[in-house]
C-alpha cells in the first residue's frame, strides 16, 4: 500500500520536476534547435560575440520556411560585468526581438511589474533577483558597461521597463533582455545575432530536423553554421536520463522491500493455514487449485493495498501539481536554470500504472508460498498441529 | 715595522680598487645602464601626440584616431576623435590608475584588475601595456646578452626576468638602438616561455635632442590574424597644457 502510494506521487513528482526543468530550459536557453556560427559552439562559455551570424535575415528566412518550424526569433547574448559594493559581479545581457519572444516564452507573462521592452528603445527588463540585488525599480536606470566584439569597451543607459521572473534563480538573478536592435549597436555587431533560436511543431523531430537545417543554411558547402537540437544540447538531456535510472532504482528497491512483506504475509498465511491446505488436498484438491487460491488471495490483497495507495498516491501527487515544492532559499545559489518551486505532474497513467504494479508484484511475492503449498503432503500438513 | 706592513697592504688594495674602477669603466653598459638611458631618452616635461590606430583582424582594418597631452611619465591624457562610435572615449591615467570616460553614459569607470588585461579599444595592446612600460627597473632583472642588428640597425638585446610576482609579462627581450638608445622591437613572454606580443617600432626622426619612432606595430600572438599599427601624426614637446587636463573632474567635459 505504502510502497504504491511512495512509488506514484514519487514518480509524479520527478517527471514533473522533469518537465519543469526542461520547459524553461527550452524556452529561455536551448530552444528545440539553436542555430549558431560553428566557431562560437567551441567556446560558446566565453560568449564570442566577433563568432557570430553574419546577415542573420538570410539564416532567418531559410529556417522560417523549413517544415515543421513554429517559430524563429533571433537573440544575442554577452556578458556584462556589473559593479555592485565594490564587487564585479558577471551577468548576462540577452538582446531579443520582444514581439516573437511572446510567442517563443510568453514573455509578458513572465512580467511581474512594468512591460516588456520595445524595439528600438533604450530598455531592460530585470531578472527579480537581479533587481533586488542592484537596488533597480521599474523607472531606474541600468548602466551596462561591456566590450563590443572588437573589444572596446562600450556603453549604455537602460531604463528599467520591467521586472520578470522566470522561476528560477539562475536566470532571474543573472539576466536582463533587452532590445536586440539596441544591442547590436551597443556589441557594435550591426545585422548580426550570435544565435537563432527556433522552436518546432513536435520538439521529437529536433534532431532530424536539425539536421536538414544544417544543409540548407550551409548551402554554400563549408560548415559556418549549426544547428544543433536540444538533445544534443547537454545537461537537460542528461538530468533527464539521470532522473528516469534514479526513479528507476529507486522504484525497484521499493517494490523489492514492499514484495519481502507480501512474500512474509502470504508464507504466514500458507503456513497457519497448513492444516486446512492439508485437508482439502486430502479431498482431492490438485496443486493447481491450491496455487491458485494462494495466488488468488495474493491478488485480492494486492488489489485493495493498491488500490487505497493509489488513492493516497494520487492526493500527494495532485498536491505536490498544484501547490509544489519550493526549493526556495536552498535554490538561490544554484547556477543552472533550475525552478526554486518545482511542482508534480497530476497523471491518471502514473496511479493506473502504480496501481497495476502494486498488484503484480503481490502476486509474482505469493508464487513462493503458493509453491510451497501446493508441496504439502496432506498427512503431514494434518499432522502439524 | 707594524704601521708599514699596513701602509704596504693598504697601497695595494687601493691600487687594485683603483684599477678595478678602470676596467668598469672600459667595460660596456650593463643591462641596466641602458635601460636608465633608454628613459632618459623618454623623459619630457609635456608633450602632445596626434596619432592613429589601424587595428587589422583577419581582411578588416578599424581605423582609430587620438589626441594625447603627457606630462612626465607619470600623467597622461588621451581622447578619441575618430569614429564617431568612439568619439569623446577619453583615458586618464596618474600613475598606476587608469580611468576611462564613456559619452554615452557620461560615466567615468576605473579600469582596474583583470580588466587592465583587456585589449584596449580592440588593438593589440592592452592598458596594461601601456602602464607597465614604466618602472621597469623595479619590476625585472635586466640582463645584457649581446647585439643584434635589427632593420640594419645594431641593437643592445637585452633579458628583463621578472623579480616580482605581479606582472603580466614574465619574460620580456628588447633590442636597443645602439647609438640613440631607442627600443626598436621587443617580445614578451609568459612564465611558461610561450611568446604573447611582439612589438616593432621605426620610422625615427628627432625632435631637437629626442629621438622618437613616429610607427610602431604590436601583434598579440594569442589572437588570431591580427596586428595592431600605430602611426603618430603629430608631435610637439614641451609645450603648454591646458590646465587641468590631469584631472578626473576634465574628462566629463
Amino acid at each position: 500500500m505504502f510502497a504504491v502510494m511512495i512509488v506514484i506521487y514519487m514518480w509524479s513528482f520527478i517527471m514533473g520536476m522533469m518537465g519543469d526543468v526542461v520547459d524553461l530550459f527550452v524556452q529561455s536557453t536551448s530552444g528545440h534547435i539553436r542555430v549558431v556560427n560553428t566557431e562560437y559552439l567551441k567556446r560558446e562559455k566565453m560568449l564570442p560575440l566577433n563568432k557570430n551570424i553574419a546577415n542573420y535575415q538570410k539564416v532567418l528566412d531559410v529556417v522560417e520556411k523549413t517544415p515543421g518550424v513554429k517559430l524563429v526569433t533571433p537573440r544575442i547574448k554577452f556578458g556584462v560585468l556589473m559593479e555592485r559594493e565594490g564587487k564585479n559581479k558577471p551577468v548576462f545581457g540577452i538582446g531579443i526581438d520582444p514581439e516573437k519572444e511572446e510567442q517563443a516564452m510568453n514573455f509578458s507573462k513572465k512580467i511581474i511589474e512594468g512591460r516588456p521592452i520595445m524595439m528600438g528603445k533604450e530598455e531592460a527588463n530585470v531578472g527579480a533577483l537581479f533587481a533586488r540585488d542592484f537596488g533597480l525599480k521599474v523607472g531606474d536606470t541600468l548602466t551596462v558597461v561591456t566590450q563590443t566584439a572588437h573589444g572596446s569597451i562600450s556603453a549604455m543607459n537602460l531604463k528599467v521597463a520591467g521586472i520578470f521572473s522566470f522561476g528560477a534563480a539562475a536566470i532571474d538573478r543573472r539576466t536582463f533582455y533587452m532590445p536586440i536592435d539596441k544591442a547590436q549597436y551597443l556589441l557594435d555587431i550591426p545585422n548580426r545575432v550570435t544565435e537563432i533560436f527556433v522552436l518546432l511543431k513536435n520538439e521529437n523531430k529536433a534532431p532530424m530536423i536539425a539536421a536538414m537545417l544544417d544543409k540548407e543554411i550551409n548551402a554554400s558547402g563549408a560548415l559556418k553554421y549549426k544547428a544543433r537540437a536540444w538533445q544534443e544540447q547537454g545537461f537537460v538531456f542528461l538530468w533527464m536520463m539521470m532522473a528516469k535510472y534514479i526513479y528507476m532504482t529507486i522504484y525497484a528497491i521499493i517494490l523489492f522491500f514492499a514484495s519481502f512483506t507480501i512474500l512474509n504475509t502470504m508464507f504466514m498465511a500458507v503456513m497457519e493455514r497448513a492444516k486446512e491446505i492439508g485437508m482439502m488436498k486430502a479431498m482431492g484438491m490438485r496443486n493447481s487449485q491450491v496455487k491458485g487460491v494462494v495466488l488468488l488471495e495474493a491478488a485480492i490483497i494486492g488489489f485493495f493495498s493498491s488500490m487505497i495507495g493509489a488513492f493516497f498516491g494520487g492526493a500527494i501527487s495532485y498536491g505536490l501539481s498544484v501547490a509544489g515544492i519550493a526549493f526556495g532559499g536552498g535554490m538561490e545559489g544554484v547556477d543552472m536554470a533550475i525552478p526554486m518551486v518545482m511542482y508534480g505532474k497530476f497523471s491518471l497513467f502514473y496511479i493506473f500504472v502504480g496501481f497495476l504494479m502494486g498488484i503484480l508484484f503481490s502476486i509474482i511475492a505469493a508464487i513462493f508460498p503458493a509453491l510451497r503449498a501446493a508441496k504439502f503432503e496432506p498427512a503431514e500438513a494434518l499432522r502439524e498441529i | 715595522m707594524k704601521f708599514k706592513k699596513i701602509f704596504f697592504w693598504l697601497g695595494i688594495s687601493l691600487l687594485f680598487l683603483g684599477l678595478g674602477q678602470t676596467m668598469v669603466l672600459a667595460k660596456a653598459l650593463t643591462g641596466v645602464e641602458i635601460i636608465k638611458k633608454v628613459d632618459a631618452n623618454q623623459v619630457y616635461s609635456t608633450a602632445y601626440f596626434e596619432y592613429e590606430m589601424r587595428i587589422h583582424v583577419g581582411e578588416e582594418i578599424r581605423t582609430k584616431k587620438l589626441v594625447s597631452y603627457m606630462q612626465g611619465r607619470e600623467k597622461s591624457f588621451a581622447e578619441f576623435v575618430y569614429p564617431v562610435r568612439d568619439k569623446g572615449v577619453k583615458y586618464l591615467f596618474i600613475g598606476d590608475n587608469l580611468w576611462m570616460y564613456l559619452p554615452s553614459v557620461e560615466k567615468v569607470i576605473k579600469i582596474a584588475g583583470h580588466m587592465l588585461r583587456q585589449s584596449m579599444a580592440g588593438s593589440d595592446m592592452s592598458y596594461e601595456d601601456a602602464l607597465e612600460d614604466r618602472g621597469l627597473i623595479n619590476k625585472y632583472e635586466i640582463k645584457l646578452e649581446g647585439e643584434e642588428k635589427v632593420e640594419g640597425r645594431l641593437c643592445y638585446v637585452l633579458a628583463l626576468v621578472a623579480k616580482v610576482k605581479k606582472v603580466t609579462y614574465y619574460k620580456r627581450k628588447l633590442w636597443v638602438d645602439k647609438e640613440l638608445f631607442l627600443p626598436l622591437q621587443a617580445e614578451l613572454f609568459a612564465k611558461s616561455g610561450k611568446k604573447l606580443k611582439i612589438m616593432k617600432m621605426g620610422k625615427i626622426k628627432k625632435f631637437g635632442t629626442r629621438y622618437v619612432a613616429m610607427y610602431m606595430t604590436m601583434q598579440d600572438l594569442l589572437k588570431r590574424d591580427s596586428l595592431t599599427e600605430v602611426i603618430i601624426n603629430k608631435v610637439k614637446f614641451d609645450l603648454k597644457i591646458p590646465e587641468g587636463i590631469f584631472s578626473r573632474r576634465n574628462l566629463m567635459k
